[in-house]
């Protein structure tokens, strides 16, 4: 009995700091339409600086408090929804979400920099070493702060949303900002104040967690991941189901950590994947109010249909190039090269599923890993028969992934694949083996897998030169099927979900046979370029194929630009880049770190990515002048493009005078 | 504070102006060169079939879409570049097309939107219960509940709220039955005769004009004919058929 109260009075606290973290990513994405991915990061970025303030300088607990609560993370909030998250009102769910992970990985990069890991750096929790006993439990102060913590932020929210107009304004701009602005209110200071008010409160979440996760970025990072739960749990717009949502996960949570660790085998590893399974559990559980107003948003993308032959010629240039180029290019630069070009078939396969069908999926590496492993379990010697088996297993997956996920959309499904991808992080990937239809099939467990390089028709690939011939074929053959799909009836088809799933359904199409192939097709390929990669590298551990490695590769390929080929080869190129940069020069790794977050942020400016950009450009070269797009505006405009000038209260009195209204102003 | 007044002199030329306005989406040009212009106290009328540019035109007079070309201009003065919030705060109130209400918002929180431009809740509350009571009746009850009619009756509550100089009445009939139009525009005649101008856009033409003091065709992103709702009768048909 005294354990079982201690496991939930530790469940309560953890609960607590939940149901905190998931409340302020209702708050921003509820007000804003952003799910900021970048939450924990926030919450993971706040807690170094308060360890740096509190710890590292000395400063007194509540000044420190003080500054990181109500001073910087406000700040920093207000500041990422003004700089950034304003311009994506017209863009894209795909870019929304990119634009959102570059800042998860800018913040990451920039943890990592200035606080480089492996230092201990001791964060003890509020009043070390105080407790007091409750019917037989120990509780700890921090435990009982953090808890009171929740209290007050849910009474201090309550109050805010519905006995201030603030509040009212809040909620008025989630049901229709133009029409706020109609009546004079300003959605723009809305939202900021919500991010303000966000980003403090994944700062205190941040603050109350990471003495028990001794400060450290990706689990800090992460962790958001099991407050994600807590908010879809309240749909994300319920702020009262959002902490029973937390409730139920920092009790499993904590019934997990007391029951369930002793066991061994397969369901043993469970425990640390229990917050996303219940995630992706309540995803397809519950209802989702938010689904039928996202079919009205529209943004304009780009997705050009290049002409076959000319594909033909571009992919038999890339493999010419690889012929050519591969001679001249040292061992590492070889090395760089070949690991980019077989992310860039991952980044590739994601140009049919969120380019052209527009379902964003955050678990690509995942179904890169599992191809890996089907080519490692199949194919040790490097037969092709096991890139065939990468593509198949991997379809199968996507597949498997998708059915469930059907009727997921934009955000959901992004949370839906990223539960997928952090379960088998946390639980699949790091076992030695499973047991599927009586066959044991091992898997990575906590050391590497080797995988072969394929030797195909008595040609071997074994060297690193025709390892980058063969990942250049590889890709020209995978882009021309994209480049195909594209010109496709199959196309067209998948374009058209994108635009309207309701209006294909009316149309007679059949939205799950294609929504499932076009995740079998993208998974495949993902299959394929994780079993190429594992050659590259000859022996591949799970954490290649972690949710975090997943986040760059989509990250580049919507700054290269999602919707065409050339973007995802542009992508598999600023990755390489990138690389190659922090080999020769060391000491810009860091820099390096936070640039892909840099470029991602940038696309807040410019949805279309880099390769709309290059295609205007060298249009406009050819005809003689440079050429832009032509400047859009929305269909519910609430910006008045053209400014001359700002009103003065000169113009009130003289316009309330022509109007024959007393000015009191 | 801005209270309302009796209609100002016509001498002061009209309130709402729009000189040669282009506007489009995408570089799609919708509207092609309109020019209009409303008199204070006046109610009147936009009528035109579906795709004429009439929405654009309004959205553009209430500053929430850029023109293209062209000014608008209030109470003489152009107004081009200002905000919409602005704008709001100058006395123009934009009621857009569809039910244009908070839907998840309680009707007391609608109205508590209206204090944007400056007037107390209690004198808003008093003033719509006072006129829909229905509404009063409904007060805690979510805006997206209601009727497609009473949420009409809220969405002009809480636009009178602000104390507007000039209306403007995106599409107020769309979806609702004649009875409920009728009440509807009994209390447009009622906003006018407080000496509001009321610019009321509609697809349907032939009841709006029996309201209106004076009316424009739109057809085609173009104005098609303007004058006394008896002078613009004779052209409605052919903008309608699309002889025009």
């Amino acid at each position: 009995m005294d354990t079982f109260l201690t496991y939930t009075v530790f469940g309560l606290s953890t609960a607590a700091i939940y149901a905190v973290a998931a409340s302020g990513l209702v708050l921003t994405y509820t007000t804003s339409g952003i799910f900021n991915f970048a939450h924990g990061a926030i919450g993971m970025f706040a807690a170094f600086v308060y360890w740096q303030l509190r710890f590292q300088w000395g400063w007194p607990t509540p000044v420190a408090l003080v500054v990181v609560l109500f001073v910087l993370a406000p700040l920093f909030g207000a500041i990422l929804e003004v700089g950034i998250m304003r311009g994506l009102e017209k863009a894209s769910e795909a870019v929304r979400v990119v634009v959102a992970v570059a800042v998860l990985s800018g913040l990451v990069g920039l943890a990592l920099w200035i606080w480089p890991p492996n230092t201990a750096r001791p964060f003890s929790g509020f009043y070390p070493g105080s407790k007091i006993h409750i019917a037989g439990a120990a509780v700890t102060a921090h435990q009982l702060i953090s808890m009171g913590c929740a209290i007050a932020v849910a009474i201090g929210l309550a109050l805010i949303l519905r006995r201030t107009r603030a509040g009212a304004d809040m909620r008025a701009v989630v049901d229709n900002r133009a029409l706020l602005v109609v009546f004079g209110g300003r959605p723009d200071r809305v939202a900021a104040l919500s991010w303000a008010i966000g980003a403090s409160l994944a700062a205190l979440a941040g603050i109350l967690i990471a003495p028990a996760l001794q400060l450290s970025v990706l689990p800090l990072t992460l962790l958001v991941v099991n407050a994600y739960a807590a908010a879809i749990i309240g749909r994300l717009s319920r702020l009262p189901a959002t902490f029973v949502g937390a409730l139920i996960i920092g009790l499993a949570e904590a019934y997990g950590v007391g029951y369930l660790s002793s066991r061994g085998g397969f369901f043993g590893g469970i425990r640390p994947a229990i917050p996303v399974l219940i995630l992706f559990v309540a995803l397809l559980a519950l209802p989702h109010a938010r689904l039928r107003g996202q079919l009205s948003r529209r943004s304009l993308d780009w997705f050009p249909s290049p002409s076959m032959s000319r594909a033909v010629a571009s992919a038999g240039a890339l493999v010419v190039a690889a012929l050519v180029l591969g001679p001249h290019l040292g061992p590492a630069n070889l090395f760089t090269a070949n690991r980019a070009l077989a992310l860039g078939i991952v980044a590739l396969s994601l140009v049919p599923l969120v380019g052209y069908a527009g379902q964003v999926a955050l678990c690509q590496m995942s179904f890169a890993g599992i191809g890996a492993l089907a080519m490692a379990n199949t194919a040790p010697g490097g037969s092709p028969l096991g890139l065939v088996a990468a593509f198949v297993v991997a379809a199968v997956a996507g597949a498997i992934v998708a059915l469930p996920a059907l009727r997921l959309r934009g955000i959901y499904l992004a949370l839906a694949t990223a539960a997928f991808a952090v379960a088998l992080d946390r639980w699949v990937f790091i076992q030695d083996a499973i047991r599927l239809f009586g066959r044991k099939i091992p898997l990575f467990g906590i050391y590497s897998v080797n995988v072969a390089r394929p030797r195909i028709g008595g040609v071997s690939f074994g060297s690193n030169r025709a390892q980058l011939v063969l990942l250049a074929m590889v890709f020209a053959l995978f882009a021309l099927l994209v480049v195909a799909i594209r010109r496709s009836a199959y196309g067209r088809m998948l374009l058209a979900m994108r635009e309207s799933p309701a209006a294909c359904a009316t149309l007679g199409l059949r939205l799950t046979v294609t929504k499932l192939s076009v995740f079998a097709l993208s998974a495949g390929m993902a299959g394929v370029g994780g079993a190429l990669l594992g050659g590259v590298h000859t022996a591949v551990a799970a954490d290649t194929f972690s949710f975090f490695q997943t986040l760059p590769v989509l990250l580049l390929a919507v700054v290269g630009g999602i919707g065409t080929v050339n973007g995802a080869f542009l992508g598999a190129v600023l990755l390489g880049l990138f690389q190659a940069v922090a080999r020769i020069f060391p000491s810009t790794n860091n820099v390096i770190n936070v640039l892909p977050g840099l470029a991602g942020v940038g696309l807040a400016r410019n949805p279309g990515g880099l390769a709309s950009d290059l295609h205007m450009a060298v249009a406009g070269l050819r005809a003689g002048r440079p050429r832009r797009r032509p400047a859009e505006s929305a269909e519910v405009p609430v910006e008045w493009i053209g400014i001359d000038r700002a009103i003065t209260p000169a113009d009130v009195a003289a316009l309330d005078a022509a109007l024959g209204m007393s000015s009191a102003r | 504070m801005s209270t309302l007044a009796a209609p100002v002199e016509t001498a002061l030329g009209p309130i709402l102006e729009l000189r040669g306005i282009h506007a489009g989406y995408h570089g799609i040009e919708v509207v092609s060169g309109v020019d209009l212009s409303v008199l204070p106290g006046e109610i009147y009328a936009l009528v035109g079939p579906n795709g004429a540019g009439k929405s654009t035109t309004v959205a553009v007079a209430a500053c929430l879409h850029a023109p293209t070309a062209g000014d608008v201009l209030l109470g003489g003065r152009v107004v081009n570049g200002a905000r919409p919030q602005d704008l709001c705060h100058l006395g123009v109130c934009l009621v857009p097309e569809g039910r244009s209400v908070f839907p998840n918002l309680s009707v007391h929180e609608n109205l508590w939107l209206a204090t944007h431009a400056g007037v107390a809740l209690d004198e808003i509350e008093s003033r719509a219960y006072g006129r829909f009571p229905v509404l009063g009746t409904r007060r805690a009850q979510l805006a997206g509940t209601l009727s497609g009619g009473e949420q009409q009756m809220l969405a002009l509550a809480r636009a009178v709220a602000v104390n507007p100089a000039v209306l403007l009445v995106d599409e107020l009939s769309m979806g609702l039955a004649p009875v409920i139009i009728a009440e509807l525009y009994g209390f447009i005649r009622e906003i006018a005769s407080a000496g509001v101008t009321v610019v009321l856009v509609e697809q349907f033409a032939r009841t709006v004009l029996g309201l209106a003091d004076r009316a424009a065709v739109m057809s085609n992103g173009k104005i098609v004919g303007a004058g006394r709702p008896d002078e613009v009768e004779g052209v409605l048909e052919a903008a309608y058929l699309g002889a025009l």
